[in-house]
């Protein structure tokens, strides 16, 4: 399935659940969502009123083609032309002048069904039926009479389950426990979508992951379950605390299938928003992740940060801070082999010079250097480093990190950059 | 000056891809100014980039020869880099002592890259024994930072393999632990009694180049500079540096040791000699007397009523420079692969400054006769210019790989390679890779890319830039687009060449490194076209021509016609239908003089004969419309039409002599030379030089020079200033572009045999283009339009009648037999069904459809697509008949083989028109009933569209309205941004011109119309006429279901 694929197939999905509160005959049919209402005509105030009703709510959900027909195919194929379908009779001639790629199993054969001269669903009705059945495929003729009412056709009715539970395939094997989390991401989408159908939020759910797809009777290699403070079924929340738990697993062995499972829900109560920590997070202690995941989403991800390291030859751009609930923590970066100062000033410190030689609290004695940095051009936001450090030291500073800068349109000179504890 | 003398000894180019940041011109050129002693170009397991390295040396030692001043001392090494491959990776450098040393050497880089996927390497510890190297220097890089007992091992068992020709190599950078690292070293060496010797490291010759290196690193780590962090080179230390920098890092002793090793390096690339394969000369045959015995013979055939005197004269003035030059092993190898072509009937031509010869006529390498262009022939090799000779040779495209098989077949994979073609950054590429290493974001790096079309000069960067909402100002972006300039023409990877095929005596990797090609079997060297010249190495081209392909197939047909054989050289030479029909533009389907470019100059050029097509041929070309030459070529023809002598006109002997054939306008790339040898006082050398230089102007801009060299060189010579600027304003147009003359007769030749076979047997014409297919610039579907203008009848594809490709039915009729299109254009159809049908009718007619499926064992879908082709017509009546009785259709089982199918016959209707067309067309790409606008001509009238025959006679400047569907947009670079869109009604074609002000306002219509109305100014101007348009409209709903049925337009850039 593509990505489209599946945005479309979770879509429907919702629209089903939704469809559910019209009539318990819902099912899922290629890329549409059919409902028988029969039963429901009184008790939504006939066709009109109930199929207004329908239409306003699935534009809402993003679906604009509707149709009414009394036959579930026949009502696919006219929305599938955009038609608005007729409640009652008069089907079979709105029928008769669709194009034939209204419906899959006609399309099918259409290449050579229009060289006859076909165009619409009548025209290959017309065709002697023999004929017909000896030069097409079996499915073609049964799909007409499904359409047409000359044949039952069956499907299996949607049912919301009562326990959340799915797999997921994964697409390749997956390594590490961070890389899950495009596949649970999914899994947790669909979870949202049913709780939303069921007006409930979670209180836990179980992520639970296998080596193997074809063999269910294993026990699983590992499961993560994950518990929230408040009932909740916010998708963004929830993948945020699923991503910090996933950055702290590791991996058995290699993983081939995800499932999610949830059975503990209750009816959400829209909380207010609040700065502060509740009393029932405070109660137990928390971990440092849900702290932070709890502090960032409060206080806004920017507001909580934490160091790292980056690779950079400027010893000024060998660290930075990133907000703390990002997921990605950088790969280690490897250290320079060079002595490195133990502290480095914000600004480097322009140093006075007498007789050539730079000053800090008195002479400095070069001990080490050249060490030699030009980098840094890319970088919007500094100039270009281009500079000469060295160790240097006397008796009052110690041992100090101090560069000469060799830019000469800055004025070259030198600089205290770090001192070594 | 008592700065210590200095050899570089590990130094990249940019021929190491993704490192080195400077060309090996750039580096010659540094180590000169820094007063190097040497410099080694030492490549990743490369020697692709040392004879450009060596051609830059030798080009300034000339140049110093030339003007007095004393040659340059510096000595160029040849050598090679390789990282080894253990617990403790190293690199070695290895440098060629000598001409066995550099055949070990290229022998050890062809079989690692032999070994290994297009593009790696590999070398394990193991694979460094002495004499796979030996007559080589061999350098060991320590890797820096590893332990000193590892440092000890390696220097130890290095210094063991190699023995004195081992050293150890200290590469110092102002890095802080460079005391302790020349500590450690000198204690390794003393340990290991490896000596040590200074070295650079070089990525670049400045440090200047440091961001474009970065850039490298980024590309070749595929993420952006910002992020490569430690990945980068800490510092832009490893450039040339001058000798005081290096004297104060290492000191007398190692920079002395540089020196050292360098002396001891005393090959030169010049000393590769080539060596012509031997067995192209019979046993007891000297060369030159072979030679001249086949061109004798061949003579004989060529002029069965005696040898001509003048051409007789040309052959002895040929044959003792060929001996002269001692050339007559290439003229033979050239003629062994003719006449392996000749042998099996496949067509051949050669072209070239070398194919132009008496000799060459006689070998049957041309079949240009001398007696009817001896103009040509003066300007063969000449002796004093040293270039090889060049000949190409174009094979029917459908047969050329006979002619490679045959070549690996006759000397061997070890003995013979394709040349490589250096693929070089353009400016869309050099965008983009700068821009995601800079970490633009993705959109803005493709919008830019896309916004800079090809033609456009880097200098409308900065409006690009605004349009897709970029600030030139911004430091980032300034520094996109200068690292863009610096990037572009850089080497990014080897291909193969298309066809260019070195042949040596011996074994060939011992001159050149081979490589794995992407395309499996096929080997390459490390050297292209180029690279080969300057070292004098011969490259036969083996080229593939669509058009011989074609014009083999059309000689057959008129062989079969005429009950007689036909060959090229027996169309009658100066037909004047043939010229007639060439003047009026009425060449589709004609080699080279097709397109709609050719087509609007030729009623302007007005050819009438031979030479008039060579022009023809190379005036059409971005060269001389870029140069400016066009105009005053056609005035000059008016004058001379009107009786004006223009030749007598010009200035001096000089002119008369470079440009009299072209009537004073310089339009082939000889005459340049030529020009400048006998006006500007060029000296033979110095045109070479300049010959190279021109190809590589629109790179580097790089005219100056020449130019001051020209001007002054005529001014001299007594021509007016203003005459020798305005005669180097044309040479600088010409840039890459000039097209040679000795290509263009060629061309010009095959040019004439296909209008000749156009204007006089165009069934057979027709019928063998589309066999040929693809091929040309026309589809089928125009290609038969055109052919049934002309009164060719052509007939349906039927099951009863056609055979797998199209022939010619009732053969002999006069005037022209009907053309049968071929079962091969059914799409869908398999080869191998088409096949059986074929074989399956000889032995007896068909009786209805189930007789043809069941004798040619048709599956279900091969008699689909037949019946939607409607090519079952003969059988089963309409298509929708066709279509009913085609799908009936199963294979039975065994048992039930004979039993038909017993089905109540239904009468289905006829089809409309238009369903028939739509169907046509998506089955066959074409149609023989109506064209589908003649059905829509009702509704375009109502709009007042008018036809290409209406408008065909109106008079220049009236406001037209045409519609067409649109069959081919056309950006030629020359113009300037115009697109040239072609509009196919029923009665003909217009042609649409139109400026990028309308383009840019109707750039929808323009860019996805099928069906395309244009409103529009028509301009006349004699017989070329074109349509300005104004207005655009997309009419393609019009269409229909036509729309979707495959009516592709060919889109040309």
């Amino acid at each position: 399935m593509s990505l489209a694929e599946r945005v479309a197939a979770a879509s429907a999905e919702a629209l089903g659940w939704w469809a559910l509160q019209f009539t318990p005959r819902v099912c899922r049919h290629d890329e549409a969502v059919l409902m028988e209402v029969s039963g429901s005509l009184r008790l939504f105030g006939g066709e009109r009123a109930l199929h207004e009703r329908i239409v306003t709510g699935a534009v809402e959900l993003g679906w604009t083609r509707c149709a009414a027909a009394s036959t579930a195919l026949g009502a696919l194929a006219l929305a599938r032309c955009g038609r608005p379908g007729a409640w009652g009779g008069g089907m079979d001639c709105l029928l008769d002048g669709l194009p034939l790629d209204c419906l899959h199993e006609v399309a099918a054969e259409s290449a050579w069904l229009s060289r006859l001269g076909c165009r619409h669903l009548g025209d290959v009705r017309r065709l002697p039926r023999a004929g017909l059945a000896r030069r097409s495929d079996r499915a073609l003729l049964q799909t007409l009479g499904q359409a047409y009412g000359e044949a039952p056709w069956s499907a299996p009715w949607l049912t919301l389950p009562e326990v959340f539970e799915a797999r997921l395939e994964l697409p390749g094997r997956v390594e590490s426990a961070p890389a899950l989390m495009f596949g649970a991401r999914r899994l947790l989408l669909q979870l949202c979508g049913w709780l939303a159908a069921r007006q409930a939020g979670l209180r836990s759910f179980v992520l639970r992951w296998r080596h193997d797809v074809h063999r269910r009777d294993d026990p699983p290699l590992g499961e993560l379950p994950v518990r929230t403070a408040e009932p909740t079924r916010q998708p963004g929340h929830l993948l945020r605390l699923l991503g910090e738990w996933l950055a702290q697993v590791r991996l058995a062995a290699p993983v081939g299938e995800l499932s999610l499972f949830c059975d503990e829900i209750e009816p959400l109560v829209e909380a207010t928003p609040s700065l502060l920590p509740g009393a029932a997070g405070a109660a137990e202690g928390e971990s440092l992740a849900q702290l932070i995941e709890r502090l960032s989403a409060r206080l806004g991800p920017a507001q909580v940060c934490r160091p790292v390291l980056r690779s950079d030859h400027r010893p000024e751009a060998q660290q930075a801070w990133q907000p703390a609930a990002r997921g990605d923590v950088p790969a280690m970066v490897s250290w320079p082999p060079t002595p490195q100062p133990a502290w480095l000033l914000r600004e480097p410190l322009p140093l006075a010079t007498r007789r050539e030689r730079p000053q800090c609290q008195g002479d400095l004695t070069i001990l080490a250097g050249p060490h030699r940095v030009e980098a840094g051009w890319w970088d919007a936001e500094h100039a270009a480093a281009a500079r000469d450090y060295y160790v240097a030291s006397n008796e009052r500073v110690g041992l100090v990190w101090i560069y000469r800068e060799r830019r000469l349109e800055e004025g070259g000179g030198w600089f205290l950059h770090g001192r070594f504890a | 000056m008592d700065l210590p003398d200095y050899a570089e000894l590990h130094c990249l180019s940019h021929f190491s891809f993704q490192r080195g940041a400077s060309s090996p011109k750039e580096l010659v050129e540094r180590a000169l100014v820094l007063g190097y002693r040497a410099l080694a170009i030492t490549d990743e397991c490369s020697l692709a980039g040392v004879v450009r390295a060596h051609q830059a040396l030798v080009d300034v030692r000339e140049a110093a020869k030339e003007q007095g001043r004393p040659e340059p001392a510096l000595k160029l090494l040849i050598g090679s880099e390789f990282q080894v491959d253990g617990p403790t990776p190293f690199r070695l450098v290895a440098l060629a002592r000598d001409r066995k040393g550099y055949a070990r050497l290229s022998q050890f880089i062809t079989d690692l890259r032999r070994a290994s996927p297009k593009g790696r390497y590999r070398v394990d510890p193991e694979d460094l024994c002495a004499d796979r190297l030996a007559g080589n220097e061999l350098l060991w890089v320590p890797p820096r930072g590893a332990a000193f007992e590892t440092l000890c091992t390696q220097a130890t068992s290095f210094r063991q393999a190699f023995g004195d020709a081992a050293w150890g190599v200290v590469e110092l950078f102002h890095e802080i632990d460079d005391p302790l690292w020349l500590h450690t070293l000198r204690e390794v060496s003393r340990l290991s009694g490896l000596p040590l010797v200074a070295a650079g490291d070089v990525h670049m010759h400045l440090r200047s180049r440091k961001p474009l290196q970065d850039v490298l690193t980024a590309i070749r780590l595929g993420r952006p500079v910002a992020e490569c962090g430690t990945a980068l080179q800490p510092h832009g230390e490893r450039h040339l540096r001058a000798r005081a920098t290096l004297a104060r890092l290492y000191g007398a002793e190692l920079m002395a040791a540089s020196v050292e090793v360098a002396s001891r390096c005393h090959f030169r690339l010049d000393e590769l000699k080539y060596e012509y394969p031997e067995e192209v000369v019979p046993e007891g045959q000297t060369p030159a007397g072979w030679l001249r015995h086949l061109t004798e013979q061949g003579a004989r055939e060529r002029y069965p009523g005696g040898v001509p005197d003048p051409v007789q004269r040309q052959i002895e003035k040929e044959l003792a420079l060929i001996a002269f030059k001692r050339y007559e092993k290439y003229f033979l190898t050239v003629h062994d692969i003719v006449q392996f072509a000749r042998s099996k009937g496949i067509l051949c031509q050669g072209r070239g400054s070398a194919a132009n010869s008496a000799v060459c006529y006689c070998l049957h390498i041309t079949e240009i006769d001398p007696a009817r262009a001896n103009l040509l022939f003066e300007r063969f090799i000449s002796a004093e210019r040293d270039e090889p000779p060049d000949i190409d040779v174009d094979f029917e495209h459908q047969r050329r790989e006979e002619v490679i098989q045959y070549l690996y077949g006759k000397y061997g994979r070890g003995r013979t390679a394709l040349a490589a073609t250096v693929i070089c950054y353009r400016t869309r590429s050099a965008i983009r890779d700068v821009g995601k290493a800079l970490g633009f974001d993705e959109a803005q790096v493709d919008a830019l890319a896309k916004s800079h079309f090809w033609w456009d000069r880097l200098e409308a960067l900065p409006e690009r830039l605004a349009e897709v909402g970029l600030d030139a100002c911004d430091r980032r972006v300034a520094q996109w687009i200068e690292l863009v300039g610096q990037l572009r023409g850089f080497p990014s990877h080897l291909s193969q060449h298309v066809g260019g095929f070195v042949i040596a005596r011996g074994e060939l990797s011992h001159i050149v490194p081979i490589e794995n090609a992407a395309m499996p079997e096929r080997t390459v060297i490390q050297w292209d076209k180029d690279d080969l010249e300057s070292l004098r190495l011969m490259k036969v081209d083996v080229l593939s021509l669509g058009m011989l392909t074609a014009l083999r197939r059309a000689l057959e047909f008129v062989s079969r016609r005429r009950g007689m054989p036909f060959r090229m050289q027996d169309i009658p030479d100066q037909d004047e239908a043939t010229y007639a029909m060439i003047r009026r533009a009425d060449t589709v389907g004609v080699f080279q003089i097709e397109s709609r470019a050719q087509m609007s100059m030729l009623p302007r050029l007005q050819p009438r004969n031979y030479y008039d097509l060579v022009v023809e041929v190379a005036i059409v070309r971005p060269g001389p419309i870029q140069g400016g030459m066009v105009h005053p070529y056609l005035k000059q023809r008016e004058k001379q039409r009107a009786g004006h002598d223009v030749v007598a006109e010009l200035p001096t002997d000089g002119l008369r002599e470079a440009l009299g054939r072209t009537l004073g306008v310089p339009i082939f790339q000889e005459q340049v030379m030529q020009l400048c040898m006998l006006c500007a006082g060029f000296t033979p050398g110095e045109a070479d030089r300049l010959r190279r230089a021109m190809a590589a102007w629109k790179r580097h801009g790089n005219v100056h020079p020449f130019r001051q060299r020209i001007v002054e060189g005529m001014t001299a010579n007594g021509y007016p200033q203003e005459f020798a600027e305005r005669l180097f304003k044309q040479i600088e147009g010409f840039g890459e572009y000039g097209f040679p003359e000795s290509h263009a007769a060629s061309f010009a030749l095959l040019a004439y045999d296909s209008a000749w076979l156009k204007c006089h047997e165009p069934a057979a014409f027709l019928a063998a283009l589309l066999n040929a297919q693809p091929m040309g610039f026309y589809s089928p579907s125009q290609l038969v339009q055109d052919a049934r203008r002309h009164g060719v009848e052509v007939r349906p594809v039927d099951v009863s009648h056609s055979e797998v490709e199209a022939t010619l039915e009732d053969i002999t009729r006069r005037p022209q037999p009907p053309v049968r299109l071929g079962l091969k254009l059914v799409a869908g159809l398999s080869a191998a069904a088409a096949e059986r049908i074929v074989r399956a009718r000889a032995e007896a007619p068909f009786i209805d459809v189930q007789d043809l499926a069941r004798r040619a064992r048709l599956d279900a879908q091969d008699l689909r697509q037949l019946a939607a082709a409607d090519a079952l017509q003969s059988l089963a009546g309409h298509r929708r008949q066709q279509v009913w009785e085609a799908t009936a259709w199963t294979p039975p089982p065994a048992l039930l083989q004979d039993a038909p199918i017993d089905e109540t016959p239904l009468q289905l209707p006829l089809a409309a028109e238009g369903e028939e067309i739509v169907f046509d067309y998506a089955a066959l790409g074409l149609t023989l009933r109506r064209h589908p606008l003649a059905l829509l001509r009702e509704q375009l009238r109502r709009r007042r569209l008018q036809t290409a025959r209406e408008m065909h006679d109106l008079p220049h400047g009236r406001r037209v309205r045409a519609c067409g569907i649109v069959t081919g947009r056309q950006q030629p670079q020359t113009a300037n941004g115009t697109i040239f869109v072609s509009l196919e009604d029923e009665s003909g074609v217009v042609n649409v011109i139109v400026w990028r002000r309308v383009q840019e306002r109707f750039r929808r219509e323009l860019l996805h119309s099928r069906l395309l109305a244009v409103h529009g100014e028509w301009q006349r101007e004699g017989e070329v006429r074109h349509l300005v348009a104004q207005r655009l409209e997309d009419l393609t709903p019009l269409l229909g279901r036509l729309a979707d049925a495959g009516l592709h337009s060919r889109d040309f850039h």
